[in-house]
C-alpha cells in the first residue's frame, strides 16, 4: 500500500509551484490563446514531469534505468534537431516569397530587425552567462522558436526549457510589446506615410530557383547555417514546384500540426523544478523581452536610416515587422497604420518584411552557430 | 565587472559587430538575388502569378 502514496510522500513545493506554473500556461493557451499550439503541450507537459518519479522521465528501477517517453522524445527529436528541421519544412511550405519580389528593399529588414539577438547576446555577458548561454539567451529575439530551440540545444540544453518558453509567450506577445517601441520612435507624421504598391506578376520560374539559389549561397558561405535554411528552403520548393500539391498542404498542416505538437511536449521535459526554478530563468525571460524591444527598435531605426537615401520612402513601422512572428507583427503593424488613418493599408508591405523576417532569424541562427565557438 | 566577464563581454561585442554584418550582406547579396530573378524571369499578367495573401 505504501507504495501507492508514494507521489504524495515525495512531492516538494518546488513540484507544486511548476505545476501551477505548467497550469498558468495552460490558462494562456485556452483563455487567451497565446501560442495555444505550443503553450498548451508544453504546460501539460510541465505537469507530467513534476509528479515525483514519473514514468515520462527516466527513472532508475531495481538498479536499472528505465526510458521515459518524453526523456525519449528529448534524445531522438531535440538533441539530433530533427523536430525543429521538421517545422522549417512547415514554415517553408507555409512562406510566400512572392510579396517581396515585388519590393526587393524590404529584405534588409529582416537584417536589421534582427538586432535585437546580438543586443540581448551581449547584455547576457554581463549578468554572468558565458558566451555560449548567452548566445542562446539572445536568439529568444529572433522571434522565431525552432531556431531558439535549434541553437540552445547545440549550445545550452539546460536551458531549453525557459528559452523555449520565453521565445513562445513574447511570440504570443507582440501586439502588446510592438505598438510602445513603435510609437516612442516615430512620430505620428511618420506613421501616416503611405506606400505605393505594385501587383505585378511573378514568374514561377522565379518562385522555384529562389529557394534553391538562396540554399546553394547560404550553405557556400556559412556552411553552419545550412541545415536551418536548407529545410526551410527545401519546404518552400515543395510549395511553389507546383506538382507537389498534396505534400505541400501536408507539410502546412499535419506535419506543423503534429510536430508542433511533439516539440511542446518534449520541451517541457526540461521543465523540471530543479533545472527550471534558477534565478537565471528569471534573467532569460527579462532579456527575451529586451531582445524583442530592440529587435523592434531596429527595425524601426533602420527604415528611418535608409529613408534619408531613398526616393520611394518606407514608412518607419515596416522596419518593426522584419521580425519572424509570422503573420502576427504584419498585423500588427496594418493596425496601427489604419488606427492612425483607416484609408492607409500597410498590410502588403508588412507581410514582405514579415517574410523577410523568417529569412532573416534563420540565418541570423546560422550565423550564431558559426561565430560563437 | 570581473576580467573574465570583461573578455566575454568584449567578444559578444565582436561578434555582434560580425554577425550583424554579415546578416546584411547576405540580405544584400539575397536582394540582388531577387532583382536578378526576376529580370531574368518576368513573370507575364497570362501566368498564374502569385496573388498576395
Amino acid at each position: 500500500m505504501e507504495g501507492l502514496f508514494v507521489g504524495f510522500t515525495a512531492i516538494t513545493w518546488q513540484n507544486l509551484l511548476m505545476m501551477a506554473i505548467g497550469g498558468t500556461l495552460i490558462y494562456l493557451a485556452i483563455k487567451k490563446e497565446y501560442e495555444p499550439a505550443l503553450l498548451l503541450p508544453i504546460g501539460f507537459g510541465t505537469i507530467l514531469v513534476n509528479i515525483p518519479f514519473s514514468s515520462v522521465l527516466d527513472q532508475i528501477e531495481g538498479g536499472q534505468q528505465v526510458a521515459g517517453a518524453l526523456s525519449y522524445f528529448f534524445r531522438v527529436g531535440i538533441l539530433t534537431e530533427v523536430f525543429p528541421l521538421l517545422i522549417f519544412v512547415a514554415i517553408g511550405a507555409m512562406i510566400d516569397f512572392s510579396p517581396l519580389f515585388r519590393r526587393p528593399l524590404l529584405l534588409l529588414f529582416g537584417a536589421a530587425a534582427q538586432f535585437g539577438i546580438f543586443f540581448t547576446m551581449t547584455a547576457a555577458t554581463l549578468f554572468g552567462f558565458d558566451l555560449r548561454e548567452a548566445a542562446s539567451i539572445g536568439i529568444i529575439g529572433s522571434a522565431d522558436g525552432p531556431t531558439s530551440i535549434y541553437v540552445a540545444s547545440r549550445f545550452a540544453r539546460h536551458l531549453i526549457g525557459p528559452i523555449s518558453v520565453a521565445a513562445y509567450s513574447y511570440m504570443a506577445l507582440v501586439p502588446i510589446i510592438q505598438p510602445p517601441v513603435i510609437r516612442l520612435l516615430t512620430s505620428r507624421r511618420e506613421r501616416l506615410m503611405r506606400m505605393d504598391g505594385s501587383q505585378k506578376p511573378i514568374s514561377r520560374t522565379t518562385l522555384i530557383l529562389f529557394p534553391i539559389l538562396v540554399t546553394i549561397l547560404t550553405g557556400m558561405f556559412a556552411p553552419t547555417a545550412t541545415a536551418l535554411i536548407g529545410f526551410l528552403m527545401f519546404g518552400n520548393l515543395v510549395r511553389e514546384c507546383g506538382v507537389l500539391k498534396k505534400l505541400s498542404l501536408a507539410a502546412q498542416n499535419e506535419l506543423a500540426s503534429l510536430v508542433t505538437l511533439l516539440l511542446g511536449i518534449t520541451i517541457a521535459s526540461t521543465m523540471t523544478a530543479d533545472r527550471f526554478l534558477q534565478v537565471s530563468t528569471l534573467f532569460i525571460i527579462g532579456l527575451g523581452l529586451c531582445a524583442f524591444i530592440f529587435d523592434t527598435a531596429g527595425g524601426v531605426l533602420f527604415a528611418k536610416f535608409i529613408n534619408l537615401f531613398i526616393k520611394r520612402k518606407v514608412n518607419p513601422m515596416i522596419g518593426a515587422a522584419g521580425i519572424s512572428a509570422f503573420p502576427m507583427s504584419a498585423r500588427v503593424i496594418h493596425k496601427m497604420g489604419r488606427q492612425e488613418d483607416s484609408s492607409n493599408f500597410l498590410l502588403m508591405h508588412a507581410v514582405s518584411a514579415n517574410v523577410s523576417g523568417q529569412i532573416g532569424s534563420v540565418l541570423a541562427g546560422g550565423l550564431i552557430l558559426a561565430l560563437v565557438k | 565587472m570581473t576580467a573574465a566577464t570583461e573578455a566575454i563581454f568584449r567578444e559578444a561585442l565582436e561578434i555582434t559587430g560580425k554577425g550583424m554584418m554579415a546578416l546584411f550582406a547576405f540580405m544584400f547579396v539575397f536582394f540582388l538575388l531577387l532583382v536578378l530573378l526576376d529580370r531574368l524571369f518576368p513573370g507575364r499578367n497570362d501566368e498564374a502569378g502569385k496573388q498576395i495573401l
